[in-house]
């Protein structure tokens, strides 16, 4: 089962944590300067490693953008890397959640993540695959500069570590901009997880360390960690208000938005969004009882386009068709008992 | 001496600007300063350069003047006094990296070292990384912090004229610099 299919119940404003690490191999130019020949080189010396490892080799000329989109959706790698036109590959390790992006901004970007708050886990797997490869070629590293990078933001440790989080209590009492400016004060940094324009929407946000050097790992994730938690308490007295608030208002947008998932025949990816949002809110504070949060809450990811379509196992084109299989596909899931 | 952009034209335009507390000095030809001055690169809002092309190579003798004029330092330098502008390793140039915000391999770090510190200190507050090393550089990081504390120790101890201590200390420094010394003579050895 992929890291979007697990829940962790405990956690219920926490989606998921990852670690990014970027490295790069001495004695090669960075992506963005490499030839193909130089490329393909890296990648075969990547592939000797991980390939004995449990990776699957995923060559990008030869996946369907279907597929390519779906791992985005995933989180699996980048939509820059999805993108990408000069020779590049995944390396995937779909049961322990890793994967590698080889030749994306740097030659390597190791990647784990995993369901709620468990960033220590998701590092740990991520050093696992950096000391796999590192016991066999030559990072560049500098003593002043740390890890050395393409792009001098991902400098010192190279990690990236962040949390997914679901904060509508926050959004909706409309804290987010003062929260982002705290945030900023510490380093740190929030934004939409679901691109431009519909995060205001689906109230999921990333926050992320923006200082990569100057702190060891450790301490990064500590900070990350505090900080989290910190939110997550604003965020359930922010959900507090709101229903003492306007608790008939709240009550009866949750209700209609359970009745628009159960019985609605077409569903657009973004109006799914929006009801969702207000589901997940009524099961934080108990307007709605009934509905088994771990068929719910990974609804987030299997019915974005490209994981309905690999979860139906069929590629729907037209939106009319898909629309209609989101639909079957949330009934479906929401007919289920608590197990 | 040949213009530092193309490496082709004779370089007749000279500036310098000030890096980290460095003076660094630039040589162009004609051509790749109009460029550059198009490209925002370089930049100064009191003259009209709406064809600099042409005022540029139409005044070959007045240009050094004319720069000087632009950023207010004297101008001319010796061909020795002008400071690397290329990764010799990748052929980037300062220029590109600061247009693009990217390095072009990792010797660029070594090799423009000043102006990669200075980008880097304007994005992460300072340049000093703190965290893991690469397994191989594990064991000469270890070592170097021993060493460093050892130093540290011992002032300490000669402070509060504890001088067994300090002797103790210093002995222990001495062994393991040899060490060290020992090891890398036995490496280029086996090399030769
Ligand atoms: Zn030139
Ligand atoms: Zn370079």
């Amino acid at each position: 089962m992929s890291w979007f299919q697990s829940v962790n119940t405990k956690d219920k404003m926490v989606i998921s944590s990852r670690v990014r690490l970027a490295r790069n191999i001495q004695g090669y130019p960075f992506p963005g300067h490499m030839t193909n020949q130089q490329a393909a080189e890296v990648i075969s010396k990547i592939g000797n490693v991980l390939g004995r490892n449990g990776f699957d080799q995923i060559d990008f000329k030869s996946i369907s953008p279907l597929q390519a989109a779906a791992y985005v959706e995933q989180r699996y790698i980048s939509p820059a890397f999805a993108k990408e036109k000069r020779e590049h590959t995944l390396f995937l390790n779909e049961p322990c959640n890793l994967s590698v992006m080889a030749c994306e901004e740097d030659h390597l970007r190791i990647q784990s993540i995993e369901p709620g708050l468990s960033l220590e886990k998701a590092y740990a797997n991520a050093i696992s695959v950096e000391e796999m490869l590192d016991a066999h070629m030559d990072i560049a590293f500098d003593k002043q500069f740390g890890y050395l990078t393409a792009c001098p933001t991902n400098l010192g440790t190279g990690m990236r570590a962040s949390i997914m989080v679901f904060l509508p209590g926050i959004t909706f009492t409309g804290h987010i901009n003062s929260l982002s400016s705290q945030l900023t004060k510490i380093g740190l940094t929030i934004r939409g997880a679901h691109g431009e324009g519909s995060e205001a929407q689906a109230c999921v946000y990333q926050i992320s360390n923006q200082i990569s050097m100057g702190l060891s790992e450790e301490d990064i994730i500590k900070k990350l960690n505090e900080v989290v938690s910190m939110v997550v308490e604003t965020e359930t007295e922010a959900e507090k208000e709101l229903y003492s608030r306007s608790h008939d208002q709240l009550t009866d947008r949750v209700l209609r938005a359970e009745g628009a998932l159960k019985y609605a025949y077409m569903i657009s990816s973004e109006e799914f969004m929006k009801h969702y949002v207000q589901i997940r809110l009524g099961m934080n504070l108990g307007i709605i009882k009934d509905i088994p949060e771990e068929q719910f809450y990974p609804l987030l990811i299997e019915v974005m386009p490209a994981t309905l379509c690999q979860l139906s196992d069929e590629a729907i084109g037209d939106d009319a068709r898909r629309d209609r299989a989101r639909a079957a596909f949330i009934q479906k899931k929401l007919s289920k008992e608590t197990e | 001496m040949l213009c530092q952009k193309c490496q082709k034209n004779e370089a007749t335009v000279f500036y310098k600007e000030v890096l980290n507390g460095k003076t660094h000095s630039y040589a162009f030809c004609p051509a790749c300063a109009a460029q550059l001055y198009k490209d925002g690169e370089i930049q100064d809002t009191s003259f009209d350069f709406s064809d600099p092309f042409d005022l540029l190579s139409g005044k070959p003798f007045g240009l050094d003047n004319l720069f000087s004029g632009l950023f207010g330092v004297p101008q001319v330098e010796s061909s020795n006094g002008i400071g690397k502008t290329v990764c010799p390793d990748c052929g980037m140039s300062v220029f590109e990296i600061r247009k693009t915000g990217m390095a072009g391999c990792p010797k660029c770090y070594e090799n423009l070292r000043d102006l990669l510190t200075e980008m880097t200190r304007s994005i992460h507050g300072d340049v000093k990384h703190v965290g893991r090393v690469p397994g191989k550089l594990q064991e000469k990081y270890n070592k170097d912090g021993k060493l460093d504390q050892l130093k540290s120790e011992l002032k300490d101890a000669i402070a509060s004229e504890n001088f067994e201590k300090a002797a103790k200390l210093r002995d222990e420094i001495k062994k393991m610099e040899s060490d060290g010394q020992q090891k890398n003579g036995d490496a280029s050895k086996e090399e030769l």
